[in-house]
């Protein structure tokens, strides 16, 4: 990747206080419909989305632009990229200062979610043959259908542990957060969306051992 | 400031700087299977992934040019490249060249793009397709260019992956189209696919 500072960045940090005005409005005409595309990504209407754009606007400038100065032209990511990360995490800024925390910070920022139960219970079937969903949820009516519904997740989240960070991520992605196999191959740089089903269908495998060698082979005790 | 793993001694949440350059690819392995090894861990971090990456890859609808700091040496050749796709030999503008409409289905050897899929000459369903090709040695940006049996572009992206899929809101009605894939090269290099049918079918 080229590197060095942009342009128009290079001529916003470099200039002198007779050209900053003009310079900034050059540098924020280049980037308007960016920072506009994240602001609008939040949600929310047009006011929200105009309140969100010029909050970032305000911080990119705040400090003889301190953030701004930030970014590091090693050629590693493309400024376009940086931007985007810097101003979603400005907009996520206004949204805590304006509303307050989300309620379940604690649990990384994401409470109870039916939609993650399901998923989590479409890899546990995916790995188990023939396993009862009311068993996962631990719904079980008898004492040792739920211990054994106990004894298959605390497995499984073993077995998910031992697995490589690589493979673990992976079917976070296609699990935990229902990614489509193209957004996946995109996010971890994998030639093709086949190429995620395969890895998929490889580290299922594994997990099966896995589970078949401490004895859980199916839900039935 | 985001504390260091020193400072905690648990794995530290990416910086802006090391997650954009994880989003573009541009961390080393060993960096890359640490960031990738929070991900799989920390649910805001990925999520965090996950949101930037839909951005970039769609910010080319906001009409903001992703590399509008090309250099004097890519934006020569942007125009090169530019030239050789927009400029018709014998047909109204906005339509491809006729080179493009060619039914020449091999790649010469000057072509380092490679197009993985669809097959030339494949049948499918105008919804939710799939583009994939194998780029070139080096880090380079894409430009596809889908057009209607007569020549004319219906639909076009730009990106730095190798795969693009065609969006919900461009209908593909039944019939033959044409694609390619130009590459602009890091260094000023170009490259292209051969020019590949496809067939929608009902």
């Amino acid at each position: 990747m080229p590197e060095g500072r942009p342009s128009e960045l290079e001529s916003l940090l470099s200039c002198d206080a007779a050209s900053r005005e003009q310079a900034w409005a050059a540098f924020v005409a280049g980037v308007s419909r960016l920072l506009l595309h994240v602001a609008r990504a939040r949600g929310g209407d047009h006011d929200a989305v105009m309140d969100r754009y010029a909050y970032i606007l305000e911080q990119l400038e705040k400090d003889d632009f301190r953030r701004l100065r930030a970014y590091r032209s090693d050629g590693r990511a493309l400024f376009t990229t940086w931007l985007v990360v810097v101003a979603r995490r400005l907009c996520l800024d206004h949204q805590r200062q304006r509303y307050g925390r989300a309620r379940n910070a604690g649990d990384n920022g994401r409470g109870p979610d039916p939609e993650r139960a399901q998923a989590r219970r479409l890899l546990a079937d995916l790995v188990v043959d023939a396993v009862d969903p009311d068993l996962i949820a631990g719904d079980a009516a008898l004492p040792d259908q739920e211990i054994r519904a106990l004894e298959l997740r605390a497995a499984l989240t073993e077995a998910l542990q031992d697995l490589e960070p690589e493979a673990r991520l992976l079917l976070r992605l296609r699990f935990d957060d229902g990614l489509a196999a193209s957004e996946i191959a995109r996010i971890l740089k994998l030639p093709t969306p086949f190429h995620v089903y395969r890895r998929i269908n490889q580290q299922l495998a594994t997990l099966r051992d896995r589970l078949e060698r401490v004895g859980i082979e199916d839900a039935v005790p | 400031m985001r504390a260091t793993e020193r400072e905690t001694g648990v794995p530290a949440h990416p910086s802006a700087e090391e997650l954009a350059s994880y989003v573009d690819g541009g961390l080393s392995t060993q960096d890359a299977a640490r960031v990738s090894a929070h991900l799989a861990d920390c649910d805001l971090c990925r999520t965090e992934v996950i949101e930037v990456s839909r951005l970039v890859a769609t910010s080319h609808r906001a009409a903001t040019p992703r590399r509008w700091w090309i250099g004097a040496a890519s934006a020569a050749a942007v125009a090169v490249l530019a030239l050789r796709v927009l400029l018709p030999s014998a047909t109204a503008p906005g339509r491809m060249p006729d080179a493009l409409r060619s039914d020449e289905m091999e790649s010469s050897s000057s072509r380092a793009v490679e197009v993985v899929r669809p097959l030339p000459g494949a049948d499918a369903r105008g919804e939710g397709l799939v583009f994939v090709w194998r780029g070139g040695d080096g880090d380079a940006s894409y430009r596809l260019t889908l057009a209607d049996e007569a020549g004319a572009p219906v639909w076009t992206a730009s990106t730095t992956d190798t795969l693009v899929m065609l969006p919900h809101e461009v209908e593909l009605g039944v019939g033959s189209y044409l694609w390619r894939v130009d590459a602009l090269f890091a260094d000023g290099r170009t490259a292209t696919s051969a020019v590949q049918r496809l067939t929608v079918l009902p």
